[in-house]
């Protein structure tokens, strides 16, 4: 009977030693991976949007309304300038972008149904027309329009020169 | 005599079962391995304008077009890019109209369909303003009217 049970002791024991054993080693190559692509993966920044509405009275395709405009401002921008953009408002030199808000606020509160059309010098960069944008977006100025300008090669894009 | 048989006991063994361990940093593998794959093909690496009143989205709308408008710096050199693809003028006036024609149109009396696309555009912050109105053109010219400029949210807020 001894015999028997330290047979049976045996085989348990061999049976272990060749019980497949996964390599530890491999779990280090497969981390070594997995950094690789955590460190590899770039994060997407979240974005936002202005969101404004082409006019479509004006432009390549025209389309008629019959709506009368309201009160309207504009608004020149020269971003060409070596120092500091120049914004102007119907006219009048504005200061910076604060006083811009400050005056279309102004505007705004006297006559609801104001109409605002930004007009950018050809080679201004995009940043000041943002810019005008969101100070109309901030006086809560809905009604904006982009004035056109005649683009090589593309006739005459949206908005009429005046 | 009966003899006493000795229970001999072994040392349990402590050992650490990688076998599911394995297969959890694996699925984590093919994650980040298809998640660095899959980068956004509409967008391009652009620097985009601040704005204090930009909106976010939380999802992307259905059938939006999104049109990058890149600026070398160095070069001063700007290009329309669309799904990965540089665009000309003529790509990009295909483009819109192909958006057009897939989505919703509206018509007021008496005046041609305009279109319910939505075009998203991602200028960079110091492209030229002439660069983003031939976009804009373009986009009137479709009769798409309805249009977004992407921003980035001022840094302090």
């Amino acid at each position: 009977m001894v015999v028997v049970l330290k047979s049976r002791i045996v085989r348990e024991i061999l049976a272990e030693e060749y019980e497949y054993e996964i390599p530890t080693s491999m779990i280090d190559v497969v981390f070594l991976l997995l950094l690789f692509f955590i460190a590899g993966t770039k994060m997407r920044k979240s974005e936002q949007k202005l969101d404004t509405e082409l006019p479509k009275d004006a432009g390549i395709n025209p389309i008629p309304t019959k709506v009368i405009p309201p009160r309207e401002f504009r608004i020149k921008i020269d971003g060409t300038s070596p120092t500091a953009p120049i914004f102007m408002l119907d006219n009048m030199p504005v200061k910076d972008v604060n006083e811009l808000v400050f005056k279309l606020r102004s505007a705004a509160a006297s006559s609801p149904q104001l109409s605002v059309v930004i007009v950018g010098k050809p080679l201004s960069p995009f940043r000041y027309i943002v810019n005008a944008l969101d100070a109309c977006k901030i006086s809560e100025i809905e009604d904006v329009k982009f004035e056109g300008f005649a683009v090589e090669g593309m006739g005459k894009a949206i908005g009429d020169n005046r | 005599m009966a003899r006493r048989i000795k229970k001999v006991k072994y040392p349990s063994d402590c050992k650490m079962q990688m076998t599911s361990m394995i297969d959890v940093v694996f699925l984590l593998l093919l994650f980040f391995m298809i998640v660095s794959e899959m980068v956004k093909m509409e967008l391009e690496d652009i620097t985009l304008p601040v704005a204090q009143k930009g909106v976010s989205e939380i999802r992307d709308p259905k059938g939006r077009l999104i049109i990058n408008v890149t600026w070398d710096r160095y070069r001063h050199v700007s290009h329309i890019v669309i799904m990965k693809r540089v665009c000309d003028i003529q790509a990009l006036a295909t483009a819109l109209r192909n958006a057009a024609d897939a989505g919703k149109h509206s018509q007021e009396p008496g005046g041609p369909p305009t279109s319910e696309v939505l075009i998203k555009i991602r200028a960079d912050a110091d492209v030229p303003y002439e660069k983003v109105m031939v976009v804009m053109a373009q986009c009137a010219k479709a009769y798409i009217y309805k249009i977004s400029f992407a921003t980035k949210e001022p840094v302090g807020f």
